[in-house]
């Protein structure tokens, strides 16, 4: 379309009543001395009115049954996670090889903690056990996954 | 909850175990669905499916419905993004690249005079000229002409700013104008 460079953006926007007060009447004064304004509202307003004359797609007979079927396999998909996400064996399997992967993980390379030991990562040394012990971290990190894995 | 239109009230009414509630909104959005997404992904029976799954998210989101906005406005924006994902998706596989398949159909630039005067081939023209517009467009040029929406909807079906629904707007009937190659359609 051959525009105006200063009104051309606001043909639309003025057709559809999107324009303030200030920004109309702006236009509309615009209008009376600018042929190429006229002329794109015009063009506009007549795709407009094409636009809106276009067909509507209807759906196809059997539109309804294949939506109430899809629904059905959904809701019986949804059942499904959410009883397997309720199921308790699984949920005890799952936290059984965590803490299983973690007693391996920290056996390798470490011995067993002392009492003393345990005193010694609380409180804020435990951050600093962490920053040197990447390890021990990533063992940290198995266990933050599962929490995540059991949220979700 | 206060409703923000009719629809948003049929949509809280089915969220408290009216059934009747949503099978009005289904006869209600079905014909502008699968007209919106037969547009946008120029596969009719894609836009069936499509159209379908709209539905279902909703059926499955009722417990979490919240009338924000009108209830057009929510329902587009699932289709939009639906079919969205749709088009990326097709891109991605190398599928028939629709919009080249509609600009297929676009008649020659010389018709004969008679047929210039039929509605059909108007249409015709409009539908392939509104194939070949970028998605965002030709998105927001449909919910504006065709669903009567405001900006300001669009935009919240669209997740962008007013502002640039009136820029997508602006370009779509400007490139939309350009493409059947005259000023009157």
């Amino acid at each position: 379309m051959r525009g105006c460079r200063q009104f051309g953006s606001e043909v639309a926007a003025f057709l559809d009543r999107e324009l303030d007060a200030r920004e109309t009447a702006a236009f509309e004064a615009h209008l009376d001395d600018c042929g190429a304004c006229r002329s794109a509202l015009e063009a506009t307003r007549d795709l407009e009115a094409s636009l809106r004359d276009l067909p509507p797609i209807e759906p196809g007979p059997r539109f309804e049954a294949q939506f109430w079927a899809r629904l059905a396999r959904a809701e019986s998909a949804r059942d499904w996670r959410e009883r397997l996400r309720s199921w308790q064996p699984l949920q005890w399997l799952g936290a059984a090889t965590a803490v299983a992967t973690l007693a391996v993980l920290l056996s390798v390379g470490h011995p067993a903690p002392s009492a003393q030991d345990w005193i010694l990562i609380t409180g804020d040394d435990f951050d600093l056990v962490l920053e040197t012990d990447p390890q021990m971290l990533a063992s940290l990190d198995l266990l933050d996954t599962w929490d995540e894995a059991e949220e979700i | 909850m206060r409703a923000v239109d009719d629809d948003a009230e049929l949509m809280l009414r089915f969220q408290k175990g009216d059934r009747a509630a949503f099978d009005q909104l289904f006869a209600r959005y079905s014909t502008p669905l699968v007209s919106f997404l037969a547009r946008m992904v120029s596969d009719r029976g894609k836009a069936e499916e499509l159209a379908q799954e709209v539905f279902v998210r909703i059926h499955q989101a009722r417990s979490r419905y919240q009338p924000r906005a009108k209830f057009s406005t929510y329902l587009f924006g699932i289709a939009h993004n639906l079919a969205l994902n749709e088009l990326d998706r097709a891109y991605r596989k190398r599928e028939t690249v629709l919009e080249e398949h509609a600009a297929a159909q676009l008649p020659s630039e010389a018709p004969p005079v008679e047929a210039q005067l039929d509605a059909k081939y108007t249409a015709r023209r409009l539908e392939a000229g509104l194939a070949k517009l970028p998605e965002r467009q030709r998105a927001a040029l449909l919910l504006r002409s065709r669903e009567g929406m405001s900006y300001s909807e669009i935009a919240k079906a669209l997740g962008a700013s007013p502002s640039g629904v009136k820029s997508l707007i602006h370009r779509a009937r400007e490139g939309l104008l350009e493409i059947l190659g005259r000023e009157r359609p």
